[in-house]
């Protein structure tokens, strides 16, 4: 069995860090399906309003994935572009 | 660094007596099963909240709202008591020590996992608590302000109630069989400590997995009490709210049944073992299979939104149906489409499970000489990655929800607000769309082997 050498720790590490930062991605879902369902509820209640339902629904959403987006983005830093082996 | 903290784990953990191991192991499971008890807390005060509400609301009927709260609470209770039993099992009763008096370490190790394992199992019973106190609040508040329909609004509650324990009685199975009938032991006749290491992390996979069944009981918790309050203000559409609790808790059972057959497999079935023997054994492909394990049982955790989410669902169809029995076949269908949708989730995690236990694509990095370690982590994150699917799942039933709420007050509006539901909840798949994609990547396409 060969020994574990430092970079080897920190890109298992990066592993790891990279799925659990996905685990961000819960708040987004929840949050935009809300707005979903409200958007929904909105316009079975007001049909005319139809366009600027769907345009605030989907405005609110694009505001609720950044979360979600920058959970992806460090799970891509880390696994495409890992600053810290450099740093080793 | 030489040294490798795999092999010192092992050796460390081979050093003790083997009876000391499990009952460390037996300590952390019992601490860990007794997280039920947020459950029954949560569920019982909110019901405690709603008879409170309605002793003051309508004080002749408080006799009544109070013994329908307190039947409520008294269900709620049942999971916090299983997992008392079970924990009271490890520390009083401990049935693993016995199996360790042959003195073998490497299965020591094995019934440590398993008893991590089964209390993790039993943590699930956190949603059948929540669920059933929700109903029992709902029971309360129906009661109250309409006593003349006791009899209707007691018996949609007890019926939901009992099919939101479900979830916490397939965990008490699988907690049981682990601590009395366990099938890994007989696995692990040999002393191999690698092997021991696959089994005791598909028991902690297996355990993991089950905690998705807490979603499904909040989820028919919360159908149970929509349907009892239904029930309450329409007794003349029972069988249609009663139809459309049932729909929607059947649906929101599916992630629990999902999490069972994968936690059985694991158990009994133990694909992974198999694959470290074709490949020569050693600790370095046993920890790959280890880490894959428990990342299998995490990917399975992913469900629990869905779980709630089809409860929603489920829940606001039959109260659609209450206030406007019309509305029964548009309602239903539109809770079906939008739990559907809710289920990819749960799908998804079962895809990347079965993945990492029957093709997993690490072993032939492996093989092919990539380092060990990365390839173990890339196991355990592939799984961390599909919790995500939490957020969507539960989202995408609210919104499943919401649709039939409206559907029920003005169901000729329902082309416009299906298309806005499906529009949201495909917005709503994105981020677990990115779990799948950073757990896909990490499986079969990982860039950091080629960063060493």
């Amino acid at each position: 069995m060969e020994g574990i050498t430092g970079r080897a720790l920190i890109l298992a590490c990066s592993a790891i860090g990279a799925g659990t930062a996905m685990i961000a991605g819960i708040g987004p879902g929840i949050g935009q399906g809300f707005a979903a369902g409200k958007g929904a509820e909105a316009v079975g209640k007001q049909p005319e309003a139809q366009g600027d339902i769907i345009k605030t629904m989907l405005l609110g959403a694009a505001v609720a994935e950044t979360t979600g987006i920058y959970g992806l983005v460090v799970a891509l830093i880390l696994l495409f572009a890992n600053p810290l082996v450099g740093l080793l | 660094m030489a040294a490798n903290f795999i092999e010192m784990f092992i050796n460390w953990l081979m050093s003790f007596e083997p009876q000391a191991v499990v009952l460390a192991g037996s300590a952390i499971g019992a601490g860990i099963s007794m997280i039920a008890g947020i459950g029954p807390g949560v569920g019982q005060g909110y019901a405690a909240g709603k008879a409170a509400e309605a002793a003051g609301a309508h004080p002749e009927t408080s006799k009544d709202s109070l013994l329908a709260m307190l039947v409520g609470a008294g269900i709620a209770e049942t999971t916090g008591i299983l997992s008392l039993v079970v924990s009271l099992i490890f520390i009083f009763g401990n049935p693993m020590v016995k199996l360790t008096e042959a003195g073998d370490p490497a299965q020591a190790i094995v019934l440590a996992g398993s008893a991590i394992g089964a209390g993790l199992a039993m943590s699930a019973g956190v949603g059948a608590g929540i669920g059933c106190g929700y109903a029992a609040g709902k029971a309360s508040e129906g009661v109250a302000a309409y006593p003349e329909n006791q009899r209707g609004v007691l018996m949609n509650m007890l019926l939901g109630s009992a099919i939101a324990q479900t979830t916490g009685i397939f965990s008490l199975v699988i907690s049981l069989i682990l601590a009395f009938a366990n099938p890994l032991v007989k696995v692990s006749t040999s002393t191999d400590p690698g092997m021991a290491l696959i089994l005791a992390g598909g028991a902690i996979g297996a355990g993991l997995a089950m905690i998705a069944g807490a979603g499904s009981g909040v989820g028919c918790g919360y159908a149970a009490g929509k349907a009892a309050e239904g029930v309450a203000i329409a007794p003349d559409n029972q069988r249609g709210i009663l139809v459309n609790m049932l729909v929607g808790s059947a649906l929101c059972q599916t992630t629990a049944i999902f999490s069972l057959v994968i936690a059985l497999i694991l158990m009994f079935a133990t694909p992974l073992t198999g694959i470290a023997a074709s490949n020569g054994g050693g600790l370095e492909i046993c920890l790959i299979l280890t880490l894959s394990a428990i990342g299998a049982g995490a990917s399975m955790i992913g469900g629990t939104g869905t779980g709630v989410g089809c409860g929603y669902a489920g829940g606001k169809s039959a109260e659609a149906v209450a206030i406007n029995p019309s509305s029964n076949s548009a309602s239903m269908m539109t809770m079906i489409l939008g739990s559907s949708i809710s289920q990819t989730s749960g799908i998804f995690s079962l895809v990347i499970t079965l993945i990492l236990l029957y093709a997993n694509p690490l072993v032939s990095l492996y093989a092919a000489g990539e380092n060990f370690l990365i390839l173990a982590a890339s196991g355990l994150g592939a799984g961390l990655a599909l919790i995500a699917g939490v957020g969507p799942g539960l989202g995408q039933g609210i919104a499943a929800g919401k649709a039939c709420e409206v559907i029920g007050l003005r169901p000729k509006m329902q082309g416009n607000v299906l298309r806005t539901m499906i529009l949201g909840q495909a917005v709503a798949q994105t981020t677990g769309i990115y779990g799948l994609v950073i757990s896909l990547v990490l499986l079969f396409a990982n860039p950091l082997v080629g960063l060493l």
